[in-house]
């Protein structure tokens, strides 16, 4: 597998919402879209099986984000990856990795999307994750975090999964 | 009345964010901090002007309405005023 090729692709219709605080289905202008409050801390996750032509690079996780009303400011995301594996991660629990984060400014064209990405080191940053492993990705929007300022919601349409 | 607390600034704040947000509309450059820093300035100048504010009313309704009623009542005259604007 060559750096760069994809691996996964989740579009917004595949989010599996958490029982709180997740991120509400929405679409603008018949483009589904997960909202993401400025406020709250809300959440995304998704599954799926890592495939068997991942080498070993990493993992580029790349994010496609819109905002409702912002043309100016900043959001942050934290991005968590959890190996469910074979006989590994008991599915009655949550067992998510340390997340990585990604900073996506707002376009000055509220409908246009922008893209955020970060390089996860294949190991402790995936949670070990192998190929052919199920797993999940954990998508959350750090509201509270100092560094997000733009005003109003943020939209998640896409996320990629590149070997890095 | 008391100043809002902390989480009923930060719900209000919200709630503005979220509706503003279903109905696409944009604060310009204003960030979420400087919306929340307006939210604290109207809840704290809406506290200093509490004594102003019921000394407006004529004595009858000053005597007869309860403060709830009364910041209702402003509150359906900002209402309309905001509707007519």
């Amino acid at each position: 597998m060559a750096s760069g090729d994809t691996l996964l692709i989740f579009t917004a219709l595949q989010n599996e919402p958490p029982a709180n605080n997740y991120a509400t289905l929405d679409v603008r202008n018949q483009h589904p879209v997960l909202d993401f409050d400025a406020a709250d801390d809300e959440h995304a996750v998704f599954s799926g099986v890592l495939p068997q032509h991942y080498s070993g690079g990493g993992i580029t996780v790349e994010l496609h984000v819109a905002f409702s009303s912002a043309t100016s400011g900043n959001s942050v995301w934290k991005v968590y990856f959890e190996r469910i594996g074979n006989q590994i991660q008991d599915i009655d629990s949550d067992g998510f990795a340390s997340d990585r984060e990604i900073n996506i400014e707002a376009s000055s064209t509220c409908g246009k999307v922008k893209v955020g990405s970060e390089s996860f080191t294949n190991g402790a940053q995936i949670d070990n994750l192998a190929v052919g492993e199920g797993f999940r990705l954990k998508v959350q929007r750090d509201a509270d975090n100092v560094d997000d300022d733009a005003a109003g919601d943020a939209e998640l349409l896409f996320v990629e999964l590149k070997e890095t | 009345m008391a100043l809002l607390t902390e989480d009923a600034r930060e719900s209000l704040w919200a709630e503005f964010m979220s509706a503003a947000s279903a109905r696409r509309e944009s604060f310009g450059a204003l960030s979420k901090q400087e919306l929340r820093a307006a939210v604290d300035a109207m809840d704290v100048w809406f506290d200093k002007a509490v004594a102003s504010f019921n000394e407006a009313f004529p004595l009858p309704a000053r005597k007869e309405l309860s403060t709830k009623q009364r910041i209702k009542l402003f509150f359906y005259v900002v209402k309309k005023r905001w509707e007519a604007n």
